[in-house]
């Protein structure tokens, strides 16, 4: 994949273009305890209304993938759809906006916006540079205050427009929510199709509104929880080929695939540290499951648990301090917590019934898992309370984490799998379009 | 019928009428209900002003006031006019030694031409209307006006301008957890008109913990877009303008509610 | 023919057909098409001289024949074998004895309410213990390979208790 550039120089090339006036007069200071004060409280929880016209091109050009115009609306269709796709926002337009001239992307027509509802405004244009890449330019208006937000400018290959957009709504979600960004991101899960007896199971990768999908294994062996290393330079996964189940490294830029342990045993259930240098897993020897941690170049597995129950599905905190698993040592499923070098381990979860699958926020403050009496996706705070439940209405299992810590990708379907995923704070949910079924989604980090 | 059963009913027949007069007569002599007394506004103040909002006297002498009509001279000593000035109902011309305490903005009887007695509305309790707070173009005060706004004033002119932003801090988005503890002060300067002199200047924000300090920004937004949404604001009185504690420079204090 | 003799006619045919059994399929990668239900040649009518088809010693077909069934089933979220399961792990013990070359693998499974890692762990589990108490039954280790399939491969794919009941097996894996 080719990384994308963003040169600062761009930004500064944007900020020369006329902008909103932003003077500020400061009042004369008055004496605060002579001061007349006014306290007001007000608000909604709501989706925050927000007009997304249709970015214009200030030069009608060729691309290699389409004319700029046409990207142009492309552009602001996809800012629509990720910020409507997380739940906080009800975008206004493109379709039935008046056009913006490519004058007015900087010189907003403000009146006209107030009478559509909208609080916010987004405006951008694409332009083609004359060496074959493109500039996306995006802008955030606050349309009461007449003012500007922030601005932000991609220089894009054609064939990554699509990021480029994604990258304009996450810096638009990011201004008006206070959130990190997570909608230039990409998914890698289990492609399933076939009968439930003999399911035909294929790694597949995907931004992760579903677009730009492309298929990593050919389905010969069955795969299972494939995961991103934090440095998006490897994908670790389970396979059966050969019918010797055990977890597998494969590189992206490369293809190729190695086994991460030598021997016999079965190996499953693969997380990286953040870092991206070791990978801790679960290895089955005769019939006793534990959590172990290799570097990821290979080597000598070091052993972290110990216990007669099962113990598997590791998942490290973000500092890499800690480790959250899931053990039946205590005769069910729970979670149970431990420092980095197996030591320390203590049960976190006492709310009643089992659970399984726990995954640390990318934001170190939740806990996402399974709570296997029903089999809905829960959060939790790290010290085991604060337990709530997200999902309802069918099966659900196996949480991955977008970037932000705010959004959870999930499994649907006891049998016939498919892709969802929930907003932790406002409950919204949404499926992501898959080709065939699927499960076992990863949720990579921020595409740098 | 015998003639005892009409005797009978004409007994009852002329009882009937007898006790229908007498009730008639006892309404037409029934006294008027008495009128209810006009509304007294009423506003909850938490402080009292320790100062007094009383307008200060005038320092210009009284004019003598002159009654409309020129009774005979009397061999009265040419003593103030205040006696023979005394006010009589019928007159609303305002005694100059009477401190005129009702009055927001006190006016001194100017030396009137004979029969010019001017009327002025004495604004009683039950109008105190923020609109009318003094409000009258003719006059001509050359009076200091009030010292201090007065507690009262302040609460009432507070209340109307958060009567006025309500609807617009209503409509502004919470964007996360924990962001209702955040308190914003913006300090805002508004024109005569009540238009926004200006940009709101955001204060220093509190309430702001590891858990909220993401939205921290956006609250700041949300504040600024209370305001500017429902600005101008209407209806607030000019000689408060630009007293002490006046509404030319203020600080509004917004938050999401929890 | 009056109806009556028809009847008893067509019933008693019908009866015929209770010697038959079903052919299993093994549960095994890659897989075969789940092969239809074959009856067995019987020899019912069979005129003289014809050829039987017949197991050949040490196969799968010949261990089929030889034990109530190939695998033992385990309750919901339990890997313990009860009495039944001993038993036809005895009778499997002994085919083996019986064809001592022969190498198995030994399959564990699980039903589909269960999260997928554990349930690779749990047929794992399970899978070893079919395993260990056909060592205790003198079946050397080396003889005897273990793979879990967690909830990979159901072998009956609806949602009932029966099929869920079903698919908590070990499976004693004879190459063909």
């Amino acid at each position: 994949m080719s990384t994308v550039r963003f040169p600062v120089v761009f930004a500064a090339a944007l900020l020369s273009l006329s902008g909103v006036a932003f003077a500020q007069t400061e009042p004369p200071p008055g004496q605060d305890e002579g001061q007349l004060v006014v306290d007001v409280t007000g608000g909604q929880r709501a989706p925050l209304p927000i007009a997304v016209p249709y970015l214009p091109t200030p030069q009608e050009t060729a691309t290699a993938a389409g004319g700029t115009g046409a990207l142009g609306r492309q552009v602001a269709d996809i800012v629509a759809a990720d910020l409507r796709n997380s739940g906080l926002f009800t975008p206004i337009g493109p379709g039935g906006l008046h056009a913006v001239s490519f004058p007015q992307v900087t010189a907003p027509d403000f009146p006209y916006f107030a009478t559509t509802g909208a609080q916010n405004l987004v405006q951008g244009f694409v332009q083609a540079n004359g060496n074959g890449s493109l500039t996306v330019g995006c802008y955030l208006y606050d349309v009461a205050a007449q003012s500007e937000l922030t601005r932000q400018g991609y220089v894009i290959q054609p064939r990554d427009w699509r990021r480029a957009a994604h990258r304009c709504a996450d810096t638009i979600y990011s201004r008006l929510t206070g959130e990190g960004a997570y909608f230039d991101t990409r998914i890698v899960y289990v492609s399933e199709t076939g009968p439930a007896r003999r399911r035909i199971k294929r790694l597949a990768i995907m931004d992760y509104d579903g677009a730009n999908h492309r298929f990593l294994t050919n389905g010969q062996w069955t795969v299972l929880t494939p995961r991103f290393a934090p440095n998006q330079q490897t994908i670790t996964f389970m396979t059966y080929q050969d019918e010797r189940p055990r977890v597998m490294v494969y590189e992206l830029d490369s293809g190729r695939t190695r086994p991460l342990v030598a021997g016999p045993n079965m190996t499953f259930a693969p997380r990286y540290s953040p870092d991206s240098r070791h990978i801790i897993f679960s290895m089955a020897v005769n019939g006793n499951t534990d959590v172990y941690r290799i570097p990821v170049a290979g080597g000598t597995p070091q052993r972290l648990t110990n216990s007669p129950g099962i113990d598997t599905g590791g998942s490290y905190a973000p500092d890499g301090g800690r480790i959250v698993f899931e053990s039946d040592r205590g005769g069910s499923q729970q979670i149970y917590m431990m420092d980095a070098d197996g030591s320390n381990q203590r049960r976190i979860s006492f709310g009643g019934g089992g659970y399984a699958t726990p995954v640390w926020s990318p934001r170190g403050d939740l806990i996402a898992f399974t709570k296997t009496g029903g089999f809905r996706i829960g959060v939790m705070a790290p010290d085991g309370s604060g337990e709530r439940i997200l999902t309802g209405g069918g099966y659900a299992e196996g949480p991955t984490w977008a970037p932000n810590g705010r959004a959870v990708m999930f499994t649907r379907g006891a049998s016939a799998g498919e892709l969802w995923y929930v907003d932790v704070a406002s409950g919204a949910t949404r499926r992501v379009p898959t080709p065939l079924g699927g499960s076992d989604p990863a949720w990579s980090p921020l595409r740098p | 019928m015998d003639r005892t059963e009409a005797a009978g009913l004409g007994v009852s027949l002329a009882g009937h009428v007898a006790l229908l007069a007498v009730l008639s007569a006892a309404l037409v002599t029934a006294s008027r209900a008495p009128v209810t007394p006009p509304a007294m506004e009423v506003s909850f103040v938490d402080d009292v002003g320790l100062t007094s909002a009383a307008p200060e006297p005038s320092r210009q002498p009284a004019a003598p006031a002159q009654a409309p009509e020129v009774g005979p001279t009397e061999d009265a000593a040419p003593a103030p006019a205040a006696p023979a000035a005394a006010p009589r109902p019928a007159e609303p011309a305002p005694s100059p030694a009477a401190p005129q305490i009702a009055q927001a903005q006190p006016r001194p009887a100017p030396p009137a031409p004979a029969g010019t007695a001017r009327a002025t509305r004495r604004p009683g309790l039950g109008d105190l209307d923020p609109r009318s707070f003094g409000r009258d173009p003719a006059a001509r005060s050359v009076s200091p006006p009030a010292a201090v706004m007065s507690a009262q004033a302040a609460a009432d002119i507070a209340s109307a301008i958060s009567r006025q932003v309500q609807p617009c801090a209503d409509r502004q988005v919470y964007p996360g957890p924990g962001s209702e503890r955040i308190a914003t002060p913006i300090m805002l300067s508004l024109n005569r008109d009540g238009s926004l002199k200006g940009r709101p200047r955001v204060g220093a924000q509190r309430g702001i913990d590891d858990e909220n300090r993401r939205y921290a920004q956006r609250v700041a937004d949300l504040a600024v877009n209370a305001f500017v949404s429902c600005a101008p604001l209407r209806g607030l009185p000019q000689e408060l303008y630009d007293v002490p504690r006046g509404w030319s420079n203020f600080t509004m204090n917004y938050r999401l509610p929890g | 023919m009056t109806r009556l003799t028809s009847l008893v006619a067509i019933a008693a045919s019908l009866a015929l057909t209770a010697g038959c059994a079903h052919r299993r399929t093994a549960d095994q990668l890659p897989p075969e098409p789940p092969s239809a239900t074959a009856a067995e040649a019987d020899d019912f009518g069979t005129p003289q001289g014809s050829v039987r088809s017949t197991p050949l010693p040490g196969s799968r077909a010949d261990f089929l024949q030889s034990v109530p069934t190939d695998r033992v089933f385990f309750d919901f979220d339990s890997y313990a074998l009860d009495d039944r399961d001993r038993t036809t792990l005895d009778a499997q013990a002994a085919w083996l004895t019986r064809n001592a070359g022969i190498r198995v693998t030994i399959e564990g499974h699980a039903d589909e309410r269960g999260t997928r890692e554990y349930n690779l762990a749990l047929g794992d589990r399970r899978a070893n213990a079919a395993r260990d108490y056909l060592q205790s039954r003198g079946i050397s280790p080396g003889r005897m390979q273990t793979i879990s399939w967690g909830k990979e491969r159901p072998a009956n794919p609806a949602s009932t208790e029966e099929a869920y009941a079903e698919n908590r097996r070990a499976v004693t894996v004879v190459p063909e």
